[in-house]
């Protein structure tokens, strides 16, 4: 396929996963321009990969002409400065999540994007990890029956982050929006949008200098009224569990799907009307391309891009999905601050 | 060695004492069984070697080689059996809950003060395995300063109906029967839980469950340092999951079912603990072990009717907040 879409990326630690598209010869993507905040980083991927232009001002590669499409993997807290400079300048956007940390840049966000009419989509890889992706096959086929409850978790032990991301221990991150909006996001693809939140939070302490609650406990309510709860565990000894797991309850069957970076992930099912009720296990083999093992599930994300780029439809997550996780967060830190059970604005 | 004799009324969950007659260290031994059905008293009579057997509570009360009532019969009939048992003049042993309001926690724990005779509810979660060794750990200090406990219910009830059918005829109400192990559990663990809420649900899942009443629950808990933790229920289709799911996380170790890390440990390897395979009648009995040897060294059992009460009050609040908006709210603890 002719590598007719021009690809720059903000942020190459990420943001490197994007740079296998290059090889792909399936893909219309071509990486163009990468810029990262070091020089001498930015300088020898760009070398290694072949790329034509580096820079450490992400102007630059927001006005090439050349790119159409701007990858944003900066931290958290530049992805709206990043994100609106690029919408500014026409280009389509991927930015991965968390989309922004507040409710006020999500509305921006959406409303810059009516406005300008580009494709945006949110890269949360959890709505492209195989055994997640066939778990909402299972549920979309009514395998599982009618949902009563669903859950999912997203724990890591962020002392093993931070050497080679510091800026999540300096800023710091705010884990409500980096951490719990996985969850989030795919338990909103799963189910629908969520109505309320009541949410507790606390810190460890295991990294003194981090001053701010990373360690998160949710129960929502669907707008289709179907119970749901959310675990987010970040200061924390590593516990013996997967990092990222989903629960699904419903009247014909129980699965739960989980996913580790660079392990793989599983599915464990019960399917009621078979007789003794077995439980099924299905392996997913580990992928092991770029930044966590995330590689593969980059390329996934950006052929549903490209495809969405051909065809004019919408990506998903899209930009109204990133702002309506953005708002389920903030609401859930609110509900931590005030005690008290908080409605979520969907409205977008 | 038999010092104290026991009686036994509900042959159900009841039956997993009747082991004890079978153990000759076992400093207590089951004398006396009453049960409505009479295949049931004669089979512990038969393989046991139950003396006395009856379909009348107030013919085992009478006995005067019975020193502990273990009571095992549907819950809403806990209360009165307790205090009829407490007048009789014997210590009781209830299974969960010990009550189904604090009203009837009230009524016990005045019973009990006007005795003198002990009450302890059986919550077996304490008893299992896994949860003594997370105890262990916890007491040990190897995991640190603990700052979450979770305690998840997972199971198919439609078998359980099926040889239960009160639970769906009277009805149970599952805050107090079925989220008493969880609430034990955490209590065990960490201490009092101070503050509850969440959301409840029909799950649909059998007809026979009226409706209205919940039996799906997912809940945040508080405990009194300022701590958190959550608790589940969910009654489906039988999940790929430990029954009793308990998370545990401190700041210098973690455990869920039944795998630990310890911080200590460089690689911070995943350590499996793979118990030995045994049902619920153990449990049973190590309660009730705790019960005997508690009233003969004269020293409080492991819980009493003070506990009882406060697990009920967990479900108390519970009840307010699931049947209203979901809001978290406070837990009653001055018994």
């Amino acid at each position: 396929m002719a590598k007719s879409i021009g690809v720059g990326v903000i942020g190459i630690g990420m943001g490197g996963t994007m740079l296998p598209l290059n090889l792909d010869e399936n893909s219309p993507f071509e990486v163009r321009s990468l810029c990262s905040g070091t020089a001498s980083k930015v300088e020898a991927v760009a070398r290694e990969w072949d790329i034509p232009h580096w820079t450490t001002n992400y102007r630059e590669t927001i006005s090439r002409p050349d790119i159409d499409v701007i990858g944003i993997y900066s931290p958290d807290h530049l992805h709206i400065e990043h994100v609106t400079a690029a919408l500014d300048a026409g280009k389509h956007i991927v930015c991965t999540k968390p989309m922004v940390t507040s409710v006020e840049d999500a509305d921006r966000l959406v409303k810059l994007v009516d406005e300008k009419g580009v494709k945006f989509l949110v890269g949360q890889t959890m709505r492209f990890e195989p055994e997640f992706t066939a778990a909402k096959s299972q549920l979309d086929r009514g395998l599982l029956g009618d949902l009563i409850l669903v859950e999912g978790h997203y724990v890591h032990d962020m002392r093993h982050v931070f050497p080679s991301t510091p800026w999540r221990r300096d800023v710091p991150q705010d884990l409500m929006y980096g951490g719990i909006s996985h969850p989030l996001d795919i338990m909103r693809w799963l189910v629908g949008d969520i109505e309320e939140v009541h949410a507790y939070g606390n810190r460890a302490g295991l990294t003194p200098e981090v001053k701010i609650k990373a360690n998160f406990i949710l129960n929502v309510k669907f707008v289709n009224g179907v119970m749901g709860r959310v675990l987010g565990m970040y200061d924390v000894v590593h516990p013996p569990m997967p990092m990222m797991g989903i629960g699904l309850w419903g009247s014909k069957g129980t699965l739960m799907a989980d996913y580790t970076d660079l392990k793989g992930g599983h599915i464990n099912v019960v399917y009621d009307d078979i007789e003794g009720q077995p439980v099924g296990t299905f392996d997913f083999p580990p992928e092991t391309l770029g930044a966590y093992g995330h590689g593969d599930t980059v390329l996934r994300y950006m052929a549903q891009f490209a495809d969405c780029l051909e065809h004019d439809r919408e990506p998903s997550p899209n930009v109204r999905d990133g702002a309506k996780s953005v708002s389920t967060c903030a609401a859930a830190a609110q509900s931590i601050e005030t005690g008290e059970v908080v409605k979520v604005r969907n409205e977008f | 060695m038999a010092e104290l004799g026991v009686g036994v009324v509900g042959l159900g969950m009841g039956r997993s004492l009747l082991a004890v007659n079978g153990m000759p260290d076992f400093p207590a031994t089951v004398r006396g069984v009453c049960d409505l059905v009479d295949d049931a008293t004669a089979a512990a009579k038969k393989e046991f070697g139950v003396e006395f057997t009856t379909n009348r509570i107030d013919a085992l009360l009478d006995r005067p080689d019975i020193d502990i009532v273990g009571i095992y019969t549907p819950d809403h009939l806990h209360k009165d059996q307790v205090i009829q048992a407490l007048e009789a003049g014997k210590h009781v042993l209830v299974t969960k809950p010990m009550s189904i309001n604090s009203q009837e926690s009230e009524e016990i724990i005045s019973a009990v003060k006007r005795t003198g005779k002990r009450v302890m509810p059986a919550q077996t979660q304490r008893y299992v395995q896994s949860h003594m060794a997370v105890r262990r750990f916890i007491d040990q200090g190897e995991f640190g300063d603990i700052y979450f406990v979770a305690a998840d219910y997972y199971q198919d009830l439609r078998p359980v109906y099926d040889h239960t059918p009160w639970r769906y005829q009277h009805p149970q109400d599952f805050i107090y029967g079925g989220l008493s192990h969880n609430i034990d559990t955490m209590r065990f663990l960490k201490g009092e839980i101070v503050e509850v809420g969440g959301y409840g649900m029909n799950s649909g899942l059998d007809p026979r469950y009226p409706e209205g009443i919940f039996e799906t629950f997912v809940l945040n808990t508080r405990f009194e340092d300022g701590t958190i933790g959550r608790i589940a229920m969910a009654p489906a289709v039988r999940p790929p999951l430990p029954n009793i799911y308990v998370q545990v996380f401190g700041t210098s170790g973690t455990f869920v079912p039944n795998q630990i890390v310890l911080d200590s440990f460089e690689g911070k390897p995943v350590i499996d603990f793979d118990f030995t395979s045994e049902n619920w009648s153990f449990a049973e009995i190590r309660v009730l072990r705790n019960f005997v040897d508690s009233i003969l060294a004269d020293k409080p059992q492991a819980l009493n009717e003070i506990d009882g009460a406060r697990i009920t009050a967990v479900g108390d609040a519970i009840t307010a907040s699931v049947t209203s908006d979901g809001s978290p709210r406070k837990v009653r603890l001055d018994f």
